[in-house]
């Protein structure tokens, strides 16, 4: 593993092993979350269910199926995933596009346990649409430990960024990590 | 404003304008909470047939309609009303699947342990008639509908304990599966095999 110091560096100037590591992470993380988007994005109504069953307050749909933070939920969250994961693939904007597939993977996770806390049953998540994905029973720490395994993935991709195999490699070398970022005035925006 | 967090901004804008883009096109949007659910029940218009039922399969009751139309089972998913004695294959699945009816096996003992629908109880019309402490019968619950069946075919031992669980019972709500156990059986619907659990 390289040291913390090396890892800092912008994308070009990431070691090989990093950026073998940090494309592997990318293609990983990217597929999956291209599968569970475009599961979603062509069955909206799975998600929407998937999402009401988890009987989160204020986003529970009504008799009239009515419910605009659920019909926001049910449309956004594919989308953030889908570009989210292009530009991971692509390695452009690799840290921005990190940052968000983890807020992401962190709400899920807050409802995940919340489901757990509640003990509801519910036996699919919707988290790859109308796929089982690798939890077949119902939600619980299986699901933890899934995303966990992703949000692994989205860390690599966030700490390294994108490595010399990367967008960001050719259009934003210099690209500072996100705890530096605020500090770094004279980084272009690509 | 960082290079970062603009590049954060920057793709989820460009994410919610997929979104939107899709949101418009589909518009209007209807989202059920569970499309497999009936949300909503109409009674039928005409009388109730013998031994019919024409209470709601599941879901709630809506306001009655003052001139309503009955709810005839179009596709597999679709509600329904229960208001004939018999029903078909879809009816029964249908009812099977979401666990809103108890199964009466009609057949004798031997044939149901060869091979019976899932979940079922075996109540031929010769223990029916011999016995009036039936364990089974403790364990109906009086508010699902029963749906009963034999082997299908000329077979009318389902329709003669269908009687016998009106008349003699008092089961308001049977309804004979007419097409009978094989038709369920090749049509690749859950089954088992093995003796009653609920036989004395």
């Amino acid at each position: 593993m390289a040291s913390s110091d090396s890892m800092l560096q912008g994308a070009s100037n990431a070691s090989k092993l990093e950026s073998v590591l940090s494309l592997l992470a990318r293609i990983a993380l990217a597929q999956l979350f291209f599968i569970a988007a475009l599961n979603k994005i062509t069955d909206p109504q799975s998600f929407a269910t998937a999402i009401d069953k988890f009987q989160v307050p204020g986003f529970m749909l009504d008799d009239d199926g009515e419910n605009a933070l659920v019909a926001v939920a049910v449309f956004l969250v594919p989308w953030l995933e889908l570009v989210a994961g292009l530009f991971l693939l692509a390695g452009l904007w690799t840290r921005a596009a990190a940052t968000l597939i983890l807020v992401l993977l962190a709400a899920f996770c807050g409802a995940i346990y919340s489901v757990m806390v509640r003990e509801l049953e519910i036996t699919d998540c919707g988290c790859f649409g109308d796929l089982k994905g690798f939890c077949r029973d119902a939600v619980g720490s299986c699901n933890l430990i899934q995303n966990g395994v992703l949000g692994s993935l989205g860390l690599i991709a966030l700490i390294i960024g994108g490595g010399r195999a990367s967008a960001d490699a050719l259009f934003d070398p210099d690209e500072p990590p996100a705890d530096r970022a605020d500090d770094a005035e004279d980084v272009e925006f690509a | 404003m960082s290079s970062y967090v603009l590049k954060v901004i920057v793709i989820f804008v460009i994410s919610a304008v997929g979104a939107g883009i899709q949101l418009w096109a589909a518009w209007p949007v209807q989202l059920k909470a569970d499309p497999e659910a009936p949300p909503e029940w109409s009674p039928p218009s005409g009388g109730k047939a013998s031994g019919g039922n024409t209470e709601p399969v599941g879901g709630e009751i809506a306001d009655p309609d003052p001139d309503p139309e009955p709810v005839v089972q179009e596709t597999d998913d679709e509600p329904f009303v229960l208001d004939s004695l018999e029903i078909t294959l879809d009816q029964a699945r249908w009812l099977h699947e979401r666990g809103l009816a108890t199964f009466v096996d009609a057949r004798v003992t031997a044939e149901f342990e060869e091979g019976h629908i899932e979940t079922a109880m075996n109540i031929s019309p010769a223990a029916l008639e011999a016995n009036s402490s039936l364990f089974a019968l403790d364990v109906i619950d009086p508010a699902l509908p029963i749906v009963i069946y034999c082997g299908g075919g000329d077979c009318d031992d389902s329709h003669r304990v269908a009687e016998l669980l009106q008349d003699l019972r008092g089961f308001e709500q049977t309804h004979v599966f007419t097409d009978g156990y094989q038709t369920w059986a090749d049509a690749g619907l859950p089954t088992s095999t093995g003796p009653d659990p609920f036989a004395e």
